[in-house]
C-alpha cells in the first residue's frame, strides 16, 4: 500500500546501449521514487544517461533490467500515459498554434469542437489567445516554447517529462519562462521530471534534485530544495540557494574531471 | 509586391524579346525560306490566322496532359505512401519503378497503340508514365525524411501508425511532392506530344506531324509556342498552388 503513494517508482533499472559496436553501460541500478505532484530534476555530466532515463520513463525505450511503475502499477506499456517534451519545441510548422496544442486531444479522438474549446481556455489563461491562428514560424523562441509547454500539459497525463525544455533559449527569456512555468504548474499541478544541465534552473524549479554520476549513470546524490512555492527570482541570492548550488556544482565537477 | 514581380521578370522578358529580334533579323538577312525556318513574325501570324484550328487541337492536348498528370499524381502519391509506410514495399518497388523509368517511352508509345488502339487512353498512359517517376521518387523521399523527434512525440501521445502517417508523414512530404510535380508538369507536355506523334487524329502533336510534310513549318512552330506556353503556365500554376497549400514550407528550415 505504501508504494501507491508514489506517482512514479523506478526500481533497479539497468540499461546498456550499443554504440559503434561496443556495449556501453548507460544506467546502473537506478532506484527512484517520485511523489505525486513533486518536481524532480535530474542533473549530471553530459552522457550520464539523463535523457535515456527520461526516454525509458516515457516508454520510448525499455530498460534491460528493472521495472517502472506508475501509481503502484507496473507499466510495461507506457506510451500514451505520460507527457514528454524536448528541447526542440517540435511545433508542427503546418499547424497553427491552436492546432498544435490540440494535437494530443486529436490523437485521443476528442471531437474537434470540444478540443478547440478546451485549447482556447488554456490559450486565454496564458495570454496566448491572440496567437491562436499564427503559424509557428511567426513566433519568437520563447513564445514557441510556451506553446510547446501548453501542448505538453494538454496531453493530460499526471506525469510531465521535460528534457531540457529551456535549453535552447537565451538567459532572459529562460528566466521569464521559469516564472511562467511555475504559474502553469500552480494552476495545473502535475508530477514533473525535469532533465537539465543547469544547476540554477534545477534548484529554482524543483523540490528535489537527483545528481547522476558519469557513465554508467548511478544516483550519486539527492538534495531536497526547501524554498516555498511560488518562488520568486530573489531566492537566487538566498544563502541556502547559493550553498546548495556550490555543493551541487562541486559534486558535478568531481564526476566531470574523471 | 506586384511591382517587384514585374521588375524581377524584366530580364527574362528582355532575353525572350532579344532572341525573337535576332531570329527575325537573321531570317531576313539570310533570306531563309519559311518552310525551312519561319521568322517569329510568320509564327505569330500563323498563331493569329490559324487560331481556331490551333485552339481545337490545344484543347485535346491539354486534356491529355491534365488527365495523364492527375493519374500520375494519384498513383504516384499512393505508391509513395506505400514506400513511406513499409521498408519491404520500398525495397520491392524501387527496382520496378526505376526499370519503368528506363523503358524508352518512344518505344512503349507505339506498343500501347497496338495494345489499346487509338483514342485518348494511350496518350493518357504515356503522359502518366513519363510524369509518374519524379512524383513518386520525390514524395517517397519526403515521407522518409520525417522528423524522428516529431514521431517520438506523437508516440508518447499514444498515436498509432496511421495517425503518424496522417499527421506527420503526409504534411512533411508535401514540399517534396510539389517539387516532383513541378518537374512532372513540364515533362508531361512532352509525353502528350509523343503519345500523339505515334498515332492520333487530333492534338498539337498530330498537327505538327501533319503540317511538317506539307511544309507548313510556321504552323509547327506555332504549335511549339503553344506547348511552351502550356508548360510555363502549368509550372506557374503549381508554384501558385504551392504557396496556397503549404505557406509554411518556405520557413521550415528557419525553425530548426
Amino acid at each position: 500500500m505504501t508504494i501507491t503513494n508514489f506517482e512514479i517508482a523506478i526500481e533497479k533499472v539497468n540499461k546498456n546501449m550499443l554504440f559503434q559496436g561496443q556495449t556501453l553501460e548507460v544506467l546502473q541500478d537506478i532506484d527512484l521514487s517520485i511523489k505525486n505532484q513533486e518536481i524532480v530534476s535530474i542533473i549530471g555530466p553530459s552522457g550520464c544517461g539523463k535523457s535515456t532515463l527520461l526516454n525509458i520513463i516515457a516508454g520510448l525505450d525499455n530498460p534491460d533490467a528493472g521495472a517502472i511503475s506508475f501509481q503502484g502499477f507496473n507499466q510495461e506499456e507506457r506510451l500514451g500515459s505520460v507527457s514528454y517534451m524536448q528541447q526542440k519545441d517540435l511545433l508542427f510548422p503546418w499547424r497553427t498554434v491552436l492546432e498544435n496544442i490540440s494535437l494530443s486531444l486529436e490523437i485521443k479522438g476528442i471531437s474537434k469542437k470540444d478540443s478547440v474549446e478546451i485549447c482556447r481556455k488554456y490559450l486565454s489563461e496564458f495570454q496566448l489567445d491572440k496567437f491562436e491562428k499564427n503559424l509557428p514560424h511567426t513566433l519568437s523562441g520563447g513564445m514557441r516554447q510556451r506553446v510547446a509547454f501548453l501542448r505538453t500539459l494538454l496531453t493530460d497525463s499526471e506525469i510531465l517529462l521535460l528534457d531540457e525544455p529551456f535549453g535552447a533559449l537565451d538567459a532572459l527569456t529562460r528566466r521569464n519562462l521559469y516564472v511562467w512555468f511555475m504559474k502553469l504548474l500552480e494552476n495545473n499541478p502535475r508530477t514533473v521530471v525535469l532533465v537539465t544541465h543547469d544547476v540554477e534552473e534545477a534548484i529554482f524549479l524543483s523540490d528535489r534534485i537527483i545528481l547522476l554520476s558519469q557513465r554508467p549513470g548511478k544516483v550519486q546524490l539527492t538534495e531536497e530544495v526547501s524554498f516555498e512555492r511560488p518562488r520568486t527570482h530573489d531566492i537566487i541570492a538566498h544563502p541556502d540557494f547559493v550553498s546548495l548550488k556550490l555543493r551541487l556544482l562541486d559534486r558535478l565537477n568531481e564526476g566531470g574531471d574523471e | 509586391m506586384n511591382k517587384n514581380k514585374f521588375i524581377d521578370s524584366i530580364p527574362s522578358i528582355f532575353i525572350v524579346l532579344s532572341v525573337f529580334v535576332l531570329w527575325e533579323i537573321l531570317v531576313h538577312i539570310q533570306d531563309i525560306p519559311t518552310w525551312l525556318l519561319p521568322a517569329p513574325s510568320e509564327i505569330f501570324k500563323s498563331l493569329y490566322l490559324d487560331f481556331p484550328k490551333l485552339f481545337e487541337h490545344t484543347l485535346v492536348t491539354l486534356q491529355e496532359i491534365l488527365i495523364g498528370f492527375l493519374v500520375a499524381l494519384i498513383f504516384g502519391f499512393l505508391i509513395a505512401s506505400g514506400i513511406g509506410l513499409s521498408t519491404t514495399l520500398e525495397k520491392s518497388l524501387y527496382p520496378f519503378l526505376i526499370s519503368l523509368q528506363t523503358i524508352p517511352i518512344i518505344v512503349i508509345a507505339p506498343m500501347l497503340l497496338v495494345w489499346i488502339g487509338y483514342g485518348l487512353l494511350p496518350k493518357i498512359i504515356v503522359v502518366a508514365l513519363i510524369s509518374f517517376f519524379p512524383i513518386v521518387v520525390n514524395t517517397a523521399d519526403g515521407m522518409k525524411s520525417l522528423d524522428i523527434d516529431m514521431k517520438r512525440l506523437l508516440l508518447t501521445m499514444g498515436a498509432n501508425n496511421w495517425q503518424i502517417f496522417r499527421k506527420i508523414m503526409i504534411p512533411s512530404s508535401l514540399p517534396y511532392l510539389f517539387s516532383g510535380v513541378r518537374i512532372a508538369v513540364s515533362i508531361s507536355v512532352i509525353g502528350a506530344v509523343i503519345g500523339e506523334w505515334v498515332g492520333s487524329s487530333e492534338g498539337l502533336g498530330y498537327l505538327m506531324i501533319r503540317s511538317k510534310p506539307q511544309f507548313h513549318t510556321e504552323l509547327v512552330f506555332a504549335a511549339i509556342f503553344i506547348l511552351s506556353a502550356i508548360g510555363i503556365g502549368l509550372f506557374l500554376l503549381v508554384g501558385f498552388l504551392e504557396k496556397l497549400v503549404i505557406p509554411w514550407s518556405r520557413y521550415e528550415n528557419s525553425t530548426e
